[in-house]
């Protein structure tokens, strides 16, 4: 029984084609930028009784606001509130509390609603609310560091007076983190207890009637909550990790939301026309290049100039159309993602200017060699790239962009702790990192350019900037507060001790049956609205 | 007794094997001058664009021609799998023949060194070299090559030991033949048929154990091309632009073919050998 | 000098906890070496946005090292973690703070599950294709069935598993993607991994089985009339058994690490995506506490396994064993 090779090992060929499947359909060209309103639907009538399923990359580690990876998502998920929230268009609002008045530089009062149950039935009173936020200083050091040297003062059972160290006018925004989720202390006790739904007690909404953590959390109705009635009876919600195993469920439409939406399939959702729509909305988080000045592998990135250079020499336009394909949007400088400063977005790198960059790297002694890249006495500028996380196109696109104004990039991806370990001993370049602009400002601006910042990588020690700062906190003018953030702002360009790109893409599938999805500049704690159900 | 009749085909699957092997190791090894682009350089094309004149393969999300990127993303693949291959064989070959050839005592040890080693499979211990050290194409292969030398280690202990066993060998050794000489002429030729199928048949899971682990993000990273950071990277795009996903997988799954063909052939080859030697 | 069984088996037992000795100071100096230690994989990215200082950093890294033992001479750590884990305790993840040991416990049963179905699902395919080509060795059956083993050997799970996605995963109706590890999800990675375990030993089963029909028993007892399910079933199957032990260990091995791939395209919450997920978010703990209890199972099973072979046919032939 003679066969022929070529017959069995194209038989085997064929086969092989066969598995792997026939020509798939062909691809349209990139599409317009997503959509950043809420999917519209019957606006009146809604199903009093909803049952919806959010599938998300993490459900909350543990049911204890004090734990990490917790707190932003029993929020996010209608479990738990804090005293202040703040809303899509940058403002603080009161959430659990009724209000929150600044009596002088150092004192507040928050005044409480009566009233208002945790679910185990417990009053949500001052002296409740004071051992909510003691528990959280005492157990979780990053919701400590909101607080950090607030003094909480019971005066009567609806009021507490909070007195800060030094005059300050971002309370209210401390008060609105999600790590200072209002928990009845008794309930959890003084240790970290978070993974029983029957200890579990919070104020939300929805409350957690079983609880796998990683994997699913169930949420019922709260009958008790202090507001209007939610018209979810039932919410699901489930962890898949992987990326494209959530962008396969939204194209699928085997949920009501699906967070976090890898940008890379979004056209393939949209082609699909399916039951779920895509909501893309950036954060107000910026997406930088962090440099280092005190690099002894680059010594170019010492100079001013080199900085600059690179800040003009991103077209961040292109970058937002290759990495996030086109739903983000170019950012100038790195407050311009807070929706609370538009002025920002006329600040910092405004355009690409590729001349420009030329112009400042002649400048500074780096000229173009004959293999395309710059060099001085002898040295390449050469760039160690170090990205983690979500940002490996960014780096990608950004090492051929450089490359085009003579700056070798060499790339590496990896874990985050790879870099910590580079910055401990200061053998790093550039590495990329994303920072919430909005909250505490004028605090989160002072840990990433202030001299004792644990985020100022560039280990910057300006006193024009602490000057900004200072103004930034205690001024007693709001006006000269803004002003003087935007004049950090610009000061911070001018240093360029980064370069901000895009903010980060938040993109959301929700079902065309959903009503009440707001798009939001902290989506991550915000998926979840009193008003949210499905269409009768 | 009806007499199992030879299968003809199996012949003519070592040669399609190498064949084939060849074309892909040739087409490789001409990269440079295959590859029209730059590897790494992007929007040479329009992105995403399926096969067409210019980009025979097409290109990718960054607008890079991906056929560039698949030759040059070959050479990487192929010449690392095929040198550590090379290394893994000579190592353990060595080792398991020292072995098998030492008095008692080097030999229960060295066996249950080797038995230890094979017991683990080698992805696993890639696997926890990367989730210690990150991800590194580096790191998966030397994670990797601290177990897998075992396999041709236990096998060259097995055969050496069988070799020394067989009546022509004892004769010699009777006659007054020395170490080296044993080696060359009663050894040898019994290790290096069944060190090269072994071979054949571990650079087969070799090569597919990178591309998974790279597809998980474990292995090559960017800008490598390597086939199976490709496949990775076109993951997401497999209904949009599949051609991302059909030509690394295409790569690899014809790679790991040529060399399964070759380890098919070679086993029946030797398994005629022996029948002969046997009757 | 013949050595009993009871001396052989000590011998044995002390030579596999050598083994897993060894493995143990492997895992440890692994961890040890990882860049960044604990406190930087809890402190991370969120550093950026806390309002500490660089000062506050470091006292509460001091802190926390002196909580986990991290200031500790390294032989003594090592001491106090293998004591640990001799104990079963495996540490804490540092995502959720549940016992590594619960967690491992939690996904276990959905590995088990599906590499149970998936070996179930290779045997099957190898046992029914190996006795259906051993028919007529050479013939056209026997060629197809050859040309399923090479595909089946050369294309990976995992691409095998994208493209199976891709086509049963369409729609609301079609294959659920997400959700427990229920029976109704169970059956397309099952099939996945079935046909990336099948083509071994149906290699192995197939030419056992040729040979086997081969042998004068077999002949006579088909001189007789013995039907051919019959001669499989009752004459030739044991002696092609053994071949298949000896590669149970290997077999062992590739469904470990296909699963690895299989559970992470399929979302499939067993050991392989908790420790990829674990890898991903660099929760040493659970990396280190998966890659221990996998470890030792491996090693123990192929302990076992080739004990049980040897006990079955001590006759076989330990060269032409070992180049399969």
């Amino acid at each position: 029984m003679r066969r022929s090779v070529g017959r069995l090992v194209g038989g085997a060929l064929a086969v092989a084609l066969l598995v792997t499947g026939c020509g798939g359909s062909g691809s349209d060209g990139p599409r317009a930028a997503g959509s950043t309103t809420a999917p519209q639907a019957s606006a009146s009538t809604v199903n009093r009784e909803s049952e919806l399923t959010i599938v998300t990359f993490r459900v909350a580690g543990t049911l204890d606001p004090v734990g990490t990876l917790s707190a932003s998502y029993l929020r996010s998920h209608g479990a738990g509130e804090a005293l202040m929230k703040i809303a899509a268009d940058g403002s603080v609002q009161p959430e659990l509390a009724k209000a929150l008045e600044q009596t002088s530089p150092t004192t507040w009062t928050l005044s409480l609603r009566p009233n208002v149950r945790f679910w185990s039935g417990a009053p949500v009173d001052a002296a409740a609310v004071k051992a909510s936020l003691e528990r959280t200083r005492v157990l979780d050091s990053f919701g400590a560091s909101f607080i950090k040297d607030v003094d909480i003062a019971v005066i009567d059972p609806l009021t507490i007076r909070l007195t800060t160290s030094e005059p300050g006018y971002t309370l209210g925004q401390s008060l609105a983190f999600y790590q200072l989720l209002i928990h009845n202390a008794a309930s959890y006790g003084p240790a970290l207890n978070g993974n029983d739904v029957k200890i579990a007690d919070l104020t939300g909404p929805l409350r957690p009637v079983s609880f796998t953590a990683k994997t699913e959390m169930v949420l019922e109705r709260n009958p008790g909550y202090w507001g209007q009635p939610s018209p979810i009876r039932r919410l699901t919600v489930r962890e898949v990790a992987d990326p494209q195993a959530r962008a396969q469920v939204a194209l699928a439409g085997q949920a009501s939301i699906v967070q976090d939406v890898p940008a890379d399939r979004a056209k393939e959702i949209r082609n699909a026309k399916g039951p779920l729509e895509l909501v893309a909305f950036p954060a107000a988080n910026t997406n930088a290049i962090y440099l280092n000045p005190a690099s002894t592998k680059s010594p170019a990135l010492a100079d001013v100039r080199v900085r600059q250079a690179l800040g003009w020499g991103t077209d961040r336009a292109q970058l937002v159309e290759i990495a996030t394909e086109g739903l983000s949007k170019p950012m100038p400088s790195w407050l311009a993602s807070n929706p609370s400063f538009p002025e920002a977005a006329a600040q910092g790198f405004t355009s690409f200017d590729a001349a420009k960059s030329g112009r400042l790297l002649d400048e500074a002694g780096w000229r173009l060699g004959s293999a395309g890249v710059r060099q001085k006495d002898g040295q390449d500028l050469t760039v160690r790239l170090m990205t983690w996380g979500t940002e490996k196109a960014m780096g990608e696109v950004i090492q051929a962009q450089w490359k085009r104004i003579g700056v070798k990039v060499d790339l590496s991806h990896g874990e985050h702790t790879v870099i910590s370990e580079a910055r401990k001993v200061n053998d790093w370049d550039a590495f990329t990192e994303a920072w919430t602009t909005l909250g505490d400002t004028p605090s989160l601006l002072a840990n990433k350019v202030g001299r004792t910042g644990s985020g100022n990588y560039a280990e910057i020690d300006d006193q024009r900037v602490e000057d900004l700062l200072a103004k930034a906190r205690s001024s007693a003018d709001a006006a000269e507060r803004k002003k003087a953030m935007l004049d950090l702002n610009a000061l911070i360009s001018d240093v360029a001790p980064l370069v901000p790109t895009y903010p980060r893409l938040q993109l959301t599938a929700v079902a065309k049956n959903v009503q009440g999805f707001v798009p939001h500049p902290l989506q991550y704690e915000n998926i979840f609205q009193i008003a949210m159900g499905l269409s009768a | 007794m009806r007499r199992r009749r030879p299968d003809s085909p199996r012949g003519a699957l070592l040669f399609g094997g190498t064949a084939l092997l060849a074309v892909l190791l040739a087409v490789v090894a001409l990269a440079p001058w295959l590859g029209r682009f730059d590897p790494t350089e992007q929007l040479v094309g329009p992105r995403f664009q399926g096969p067409s004149q210019a980009h025979w393969l097409g290109t990718d999300r960054f607008g890079r021609d991906v056929a560039s990127r698949m030759l040059h993303g070959g050479r990487q693949t192929l010449a690392l799998s095929g040198a550590l291959l090379v290394a893994l064989l000579a190592v353990g070959t060595v080792v398991g023949a020292v072995v098998g050839l030492c008095g008692r005592l080097v030999d229960t040890a060295g066996q249950w060194v080797i038995d230890g080693a094979v017991s683990v499979p080698a992805v696993l211990v890639a696997l926890a070299f990367v989730g210690f050290r990150g991800p590194s194409l580096a790191t998966v292969l030397g994670g990797a090559a601290l177990v897998w030398w075992a396999p041709f280690a236990r096998l060259a202990r097995a055969l050496v030991r069988s070799a020394l066993a067989e009546p022509s060998a004892v004769a010699a050794r009777g006659l007054g033949a020395g170490r080296v000489e044993l080696l060359r002429h009663e050894v040898w030729p019994r290790l290096r048929g069944p060190m090269l199928l072994l071979g054949a048949v571990e650079a087969g899971q070799l090569v597919a154990a990178i591309a998974g682990l790279s597809f998980l993000g474990f292995g090559a990273q960017p800008p490598s091309p390597e086939w199976g950071a490709m496949l990775e990277e076109g993951r997401a795009y497999l209904a949009t632009a599949p051609h991302l996903v059909y030509a690394p997988g295409a790569a690899v799954l014809l790679t790991v073919l040529a060399l399964t063909c070759i380890s098919e052939g070679l086993r029946d080859r030797l398994d005629r050998q022996s029948q002969v030697v046997a009757q | 000098m013949r050595t009993s069984t009871a001396s052989k088996l000590t011998r044995a037992v002390a030579g596999l906890v050598g083994t897993l000795a060894i493995v143990s100071v492997g895992v440890f100096a692994l961890v040890r070496s990882a860049p960044g230690d604990p406190i930087d994989v809890e402190l991370g990215p969120l550093l950026g946005q806390s309002g500490l200082t660089v000062v506050e950093v470091a006292e509460f890294r001091a802190a926390r090292e002196r909580e986990l033992g991290l200031d500790r001479p390294i032989p003594e750590q090592y001491r106090r973690w293998l004591a640990r884990v001799v104990r079963g305790d495996l540490g804490v993840s540092f995502r959720n703070r549940r016992p590594v040991r619960d967690e491992l416990v939690r996904h276990l049963p959905a590995s088990l599950a599906l590499g149970g179905a998936g070996l179930t699902v290779g045997v099957g395919l190898a046992g029914g294709l190996a006795a259906l080509a051993s028919r007529r060795p050479g013939g056209p059956v026997d060629h197809a069935v050859r040309v399923f083993s090479l595909v089946g050997a050369s294309l990976p799970a995992f691409l095998s598993g994208l493209l199976a996605l891709s086509v049963f995963a369409r729609t609301s109706g079609g294959y659920q993607i997400t959700g427990p590890a229920s029976f109704g999800r169970l059956w397309l990675p099952a099939l996945v991994l079935g046909v990336a375990t099948a083509p071994t030993p149906l290699r192995l089963l197939r030419s056992a089985l040729v040979t086997e029909r081969g042998r004068l028993y077999a002949v006579a007892a088909v001189a007789r009339g013995v039907g051919p399910t019959r001669l499989v079933a009752r004459h030739t199957a044991r002696p092609a058994v053994a071949p298949v032990l000896s590669m149970a260990g290997i077999t062992l091995a590739g469904l470990v690490t296909g699963s690895i791939l299989t559970e992470t395209v399929f979302s499939w919450p067993g050991l392989g995506r908790l420790v990829v997920d674990a890898i991903e978010s660099q929760d040493y703990p659970v990396v280190q506490g998966y890659v221990l209890v996998v470890f030792a199972f491996v090693v123990v099973a192929n302990a076992v396994a080739g004990a049980l072979q040897r006990l079955v046919d001590p006759t076989v032939d330990a060269a032409a064993l070992a180049v399969t």
